[in-house]
């Protein structure tokens, strides 16, 4: 493996001597290009980092993130030599006269397999790349993290990188330095997802078969994306195998996973099609009799379609569809005095993206896409007195344009994009014989456009800076009534002041700014790097929620005449270091973010059916900080990571909100702000076929209110609450493990089959999801700790593929 | 009540749904409150005019809550009629008023005074009384269980009221209950017989008969509604109590009230929070606005709200001794050991009267 390295070494060391040696060539002979991709053997997925080399000319280069590279060489006879770690080497000999296309695959070092598990495609990448605050992980390397009940779960993974939290476990969504779950722009295959969590948050929406990989930007924020304030998370889905047909899936103990991947036209055109489904009912027939009725079902489709009419385009048409039902038995209710029985909570997601990719010329490419997603969630009760149907929702339709070169010194980029949004806030339908009367809220319609340009240049060896901008312009549209308040007052009905309405199709207010993006690194030697960075984002839809882990029914919406957009800046500055031949990666980045408009809400807020949110809605300020630490082994039999984050979130409203909020005027903590964490990610090949992998995370238990006083009123306990999230609940801790058989590492055999293990919480720790207080004179006490997953889940799930290379 | 149902629906869906695991938590709590709480409201209807000071307590199973008692409590309107208040002289902290026929009157502004025994003295905002649509109809559901010896059984019943909302919007309702018992025994006490340990019941019969127990809603009886989702539509179905099925007919009075929105958003609020559990579907807590400040020491804090209301009242009997169903019985059970020759008065007070219910027939 040294040797190994040093070849590499010496490669790259070749390399930075031809880059000064080409610069300094004058007018040299007619040269030619070669170009093309490099792929993986087995997958076919491009391979991002290769060398190419041509060991005649001493000339070679990297392929970029989509597996494309080009050489320049004078014609002659040559060897192309293609390298990877990981790989096994491969040789091609090549005759140059003219422009030539060479695509290659080079095949896994079986001996390699599976040693290198984390991110970056090259060792030296945290180093060298000049954003911070990136992390990339591959679906291979997800699938090594102990899942809950065998579930692979992109999301939650992701909890295990620094700068990532979640309210509780089991809750949707995640937060990222301190951003609400709907400041995160979470992205399939270009189409945003606003819901990324299947029943209620206990798993992500991602199908991990269907999922290549993914990566969270938290810190440089690339111009390209927009519109969430916190981050950007770029879920990207297998390409299906142009040249070979495969059939894979997996049993496990929440969902049955199944998939097929074939070439209609071989190297042409190929589909896949994956689906997943809960139809166990989440183990509730074997509970108790009281919720043995409980449905709680889910499925997902995930389909992909490429198409290559020439080595130059690629067009590819992603569709994925999800369902989520939950339903309460009738018995559970009545018990309590609710005057519903029984209710039904459904809700979907169907996105729909159409990209194209044109490769003009050497490092040269245009992309367009086109993008549907829709969102939709549904509760209804059956009682014939208040039985209801409601409907809420938010579409949106894109359209995007990038256009990327790349130099040996810049990488440029443009673009543009435009958004349509429609906005369907609940919509509330009366059953036959109900006593509800409908209610319809206007929907909200509204246009995004944003040009950006951005350009990463490496002005030295060891300076870099990677600069965009971006333009955004937000309109929203009528039909719409605009309520004007008088001026510092409560924004109540009795303060109107004017009414404005504003037709179908008109503009009804517009917002428009400018986002710049700047990120900068400095290499102090070669193995130690200083980065800063800079982000301004504008975010100006959002999700309308007030409870401390959001509902998946919750509505959106968007700014308008007197809701501002939210407008968020980060500084982060990193340092980063690589010891004993980048076997070693250490990371410190620190964090400033200060969010104008962040949203709160009013006491006693009417989110479901306010027709005027803006007399629900506090737009206050968001503050988050922190320090992120970083201890990471990439290679050997061993490898894993340590982190450790301190974050605090903050948020104030104003002074002036008093009467209607019960803590204005002063910082209090967000839901989610928990200072402290520990994440330990280990993965241990312990032969060929086995592999142990253990995670270890601690945080300080996340915020709460615990009562000062009571008093009753009409037989009800009142508990008197005179602050907000100044206590906290118990620290979180827990261990899983997870055994990973994989009795077939060569892939030789027709049916592939994989067994893995793992214990979820291992120790069985009762780590509490929620606080909660209850004065029943039977007991003992009056606080309790409630713990969902207190005890320990093992569980086995078997994956299996037929086909394939 | 929607929002608060479907928040519940989730919880309670989330709390089933998983093998839950609940242990005693010691959470880190002050040991001392201060404040006063004010619990009051004015009716039109005689005998629902109450007004109780208590003071806020440790959030704790064992504390006792405080009466405050010898303050001097009145109710002014804005012709400067002053209508004073005296406390029960068997509950602590209640206050009755001193001429048993007031009634406040429909479209007037009235006015909460407290002095206590310390000096301290407190006002509430005006309320005016605005009309209350009148009750259509009570009427019961029964309600039935599995019994693992007889099957589906008759185990209760829920009363539940129909009436016509008005057309204009801005009616805020609140429903309450009264259910007069009458009874034979007047006083129930604890005995230690001979050479035994366990206490026996002893029971007095009531000196004076008929002679009635007043019982209200005692635990989550904050019912109240705005018409907003129902305008100018038939209320049906409301719920209003459920009572467990015994071989005697119940005697029920229902009110329902027309509340101010100040009243119906203090009461949701307080709704809210004691249904405000520490879940993750809880919303954050909100301030309780009451209607009522402390003109001594304006930074105390003063719960509760001055209610002042219309009241339309139905009573009926529950017909609970002429069913053909299978039923399990739930009465109170009759005392262990009568003393024939003792006898116990009838003493009026909040909770027992001597005098006739207004709807009682029998």
């Amino acid at each position: 493996m040294k040797h190994r390295y040093f070849k590499f070494l010496l490669l790259l060391c070749v390399l930075s001597l031809f880059m000064a040696d080409l610069s300094a060539q004058g007018n040299r002979p007619q040269f030619f290009t070669i170009y093309g991709t490099i792929g993986d053997s087995i997958s076919g997925e491009p391979l991002d980092g290769a060398a190419v080399f041509i060991p005649e000319k001493k000339i070679g280069t990297y392929t970029d993130k989509k597996g494309f590279y080009a050489i320049s060489v004078p014609p002659g006879d040559f060897t192309i030599r293609i390298s990877l770690l990981g790989y096994n080497a491969k040789s091609l000999p090549i005759k140059v006269d003219q422009n030539k296309i060479l695509d290659a695959v080079i095949i896994k070092d079986q001996k390699f397999l599976e040693e290198v598990t984390v991110t970056s495609s090259r060792p030296e990448e945290n180093i060298k790349s000049t954003e911070s605050g990136v992390s990339k992980l591959s679906i291979r390397s997800i699938r090594k993290i102990p899942a809950f009940m065998g579930e692979i779960d992109v999301v939650r993974s992701l909890q295990m990188l620094p700068g990532v939290s979640s309210v509780g476990e089991g809750t949707t969504g995640i937060n990222v330095r301190g951003g609400s779950i709907d400041q995160n722009l979470v992205l399939m295959d270009d189409a945003p997802v606003y819901n990324s969590s299947h029943l209620f948050g206990f798993f992500s929406v991602f199908n991990p078969d269907a999922v290549r990989d993914v990566t969270l930007y938290r810190g440089g924020i690339s111009a390209q994306f927009a519109g969430r304030t916190s981050a950007v998370l770029d879920v990207k889905l297998k390409d299906p195998d142009l040249d070979k047909r495969s059939i894979y899936g997996g049993i496990g103990l929440v969902s049955n996973r199944f998939g097929i991947e074939m070439p209609l036209i071989k190297n042409k055109l190929a589909i896949s099609l994956a689906g997943r489904g809960s139809f166990n009912d989440f183990l509730f027939k074997l509970g108790p009799r009281s919720i043995e009725n409980t449905v709680a079902n889910f499925y997902d489709l995930t389909g992909k379609v490429l198409f290559k009419p020439s080595e130059k385009t690629r067009l590819t048409y992603t569709g994925y569809y999800s369902y989520d039902v939950f339903k309460l038995p009738s018995d559970s209710l009545s018990s309590v005095d609710v005057n519903a029985s029984s209710s039904t909570f459904k809700y979907r997601t169907f996105n729909q993206t159409l990209r194209f990719n044109w490769f003009l010329k050497d490092k040269t490419s245009l992309t367009f896409s086109a993008v549907q997603s829709r969102y939709l969630a549904n509760t209804a009760a059956q009682d014939s007195s208040i039985a209801f149907d409601m409907d809420s929702g938010i579409r949106l339709r894109s359209l995007k344009g990038r256009y990327f070169s790349e130099t040996d010194k810049n990488s440029f980029s443009f673009g543009a994009e435009a958004n349509s949004y429609v906005i369907t806030p609940n919509q509330l339908v009366p059953g036959p014989f109900s006593n509800l009367r409908p209610i319809t809220i206007q929907e909200e319609f509204a246009r995004e456009l944003g040009v950006f340009i951005e350009d990463e240049w490496k002005l030295s060896k060891r300076f870099s800076m990677l600069a965009g901008l971006r333009f955004s312009y937000f309109q929203r549209l009528g039909p719409d009534t605009i309520f004007t308040y008088r001026e510092n007052a409560i924004r109540r009905d009795e303060n109107v002041s004017e009414t404005t309405l504003i037709d179908k199709g008109e503009s009804s207010q517009n917002y428009s700014g400018v986002e710049p993006r700047l990120s900068l690194k400095y290499e102090l030697n070669d193995n130690t790097s200083l980065k800063m960075s800079y982000n301004r984002m504008r975010q100006y839809i959002q999700l309308i929620s007030n409870t401390t882990a959001a509902l998946p029914t919750a509505r959106w919406g968007s700014s308008d005449r007197n809701i501002n957009p939210q407008v968020a800046d980060q500084v982060t500055l990193g340092f980063f270091k690589n010891i004993k031949d980048n076997k070693w990666e250490t990371s410190a980045e620190v964090y400033y973010k200060l969010t104008e408009g962040f949203p709160d809400y009013k006491d006693l807020a009417d989110l479901q059916f306010s027709r005027n949110l803006e007399q629900e809605v506090i737009q206050g300020q968001g503050k988050a900080y922190g320090l992120e630490l970083m201890l990471r082994k990439n290679t050997g039999f061993l490898t894993g990571w340590l982190s450790y984050t301190f974050a605090r979130t903050l948020i104030k409203v104003d002074e002036r909100f008093e009467p209607i909020h019960n803590y204005a005027g002063a910082w209090y903590p967000a839901n989610y702000d928990k200072p402290h964490t520990v994440n330990a990610m280990m993965n241990y090949r312990m032969s060929r076929t086995v592999t142990f992998s253990a995670n270890f995370t601690y945080s300080t238990g996340r915020p709460g209110t615990f009562p000062a006083g009571k008093f009753e009123v009409n037989g009800n306990i009142v508990p008197i609450f005179p602050d907000r999230n100044l206590q906290r609940i118990p620290d979180y801790h827990r261990l899983d493990l997870a055994l990973i058989i994989d009795p077939n590492p060569d892939r030789v055999k027709k049916i592939q089959g994989s067994w893995i293990i793992s214990i979820y919480n291992v120790y069985s720790r009762n780590n509490a999801y929620s606080i909660f207080f209850d004065l029943n004179p039977a007991l003992q006490t009056n606080s309790y700790k409630l713990a969902i997953f207190g005890s320990v889940f093992p569980s086995l799930t078997y994956n299996f593929k037929i086909g394939g290379r | 009540m929607l929002q608060r149902f479907l928040n519940f629906t989730f919880l309670l869906g989330l709390l089933l749904s998983l093998s839950t695991c609940i242990s005693p938590f010691q959470a880190d709590v002050p040991q001392s409150v201060g404040g006063l709480f004010v619990q009051s409201s004015i009716t039109t209807k005689k005998g629902l005019q109450l007004i109780q000071l208590t003071r806020p307590s440790v959030f704790e199973t064992k504390s006792i809550t405080v009466a405050v008692r010898n303050a001097k409590v009145w109710v002014s309107d804005k012709d400067g009629q002053r209508f004073d208040f005296k406390e029960d002289t068997v509950n602590r902290g209640f206050y009755l008023p001193i001429n048993p026929e007031f009634v406040a009157i429909v479209g007037k502004t009235y006015r909460l005074h407290i002095n206590t025994a310390e000096n301290e003295s407190y006002q509430s905002d005006p309320e005016t009384i605005t009309p209350v649509a009148p009750i259509d109809r009570i009427y019961t559901e029964q309600r039935f269980v599995n019994d693992p010896v007889q099957g589906r059984v008759l185990d209760g019943y829920n009363v539940l009221l129909d009436t016509q909302d008005p057309a204009q919007t801005g009616n805020y309702y609140r429903w309450s209950w009264l259910h007069f018992n009458d009874i034979s025994f007047c006083r129930v006490r604890y005995r230690i017989p001979l050479f035994r340990r366990e206490p026996e019941f002893i029971s007095d019969p009531c000196c004076d008969r008929p002679c009635w127990d007043v019982e209200a809603c005692t635990k989550n009886c904050v019912n109240v509604m705005s018409d907003r989702l129902v305008n100018g539509k038939k209320i049906s179905r409301q719920f209003i109590s459920s009572i467990v099925h015994c071989n005697k007919d119940y005697y029920i009075e229902v009110q329902q009230r027309s509340i101010s929105q100040g009243a119906y958003d203090y009461l949701r609020t307080v709704d809210q929070l004691s249904a405000n559990s520490g879940s993750v579907f809880d919303v954050a807590p909100s301030a309780i606005r009451g209607n009522i400040r402390s003109l001594s020491n304006p930074e105390e804090k003063v719960y509760g709200y001055f209610e002042a209301s219309d009241v339309a009242e139905v009573g009926v009997y529950i017909n609970r001794s002429n069913i053909n169903v299978p039923a399990l019985q739930r009465c109170t059970p009759p005392p262990i050991f009568v003393e024939p020759l003792d006898c116990y008065p009838c003493i009026e007070s909040a909770f027992r009267t001597k005098v006739k219910p207004k709807f009682w027939t029998k």
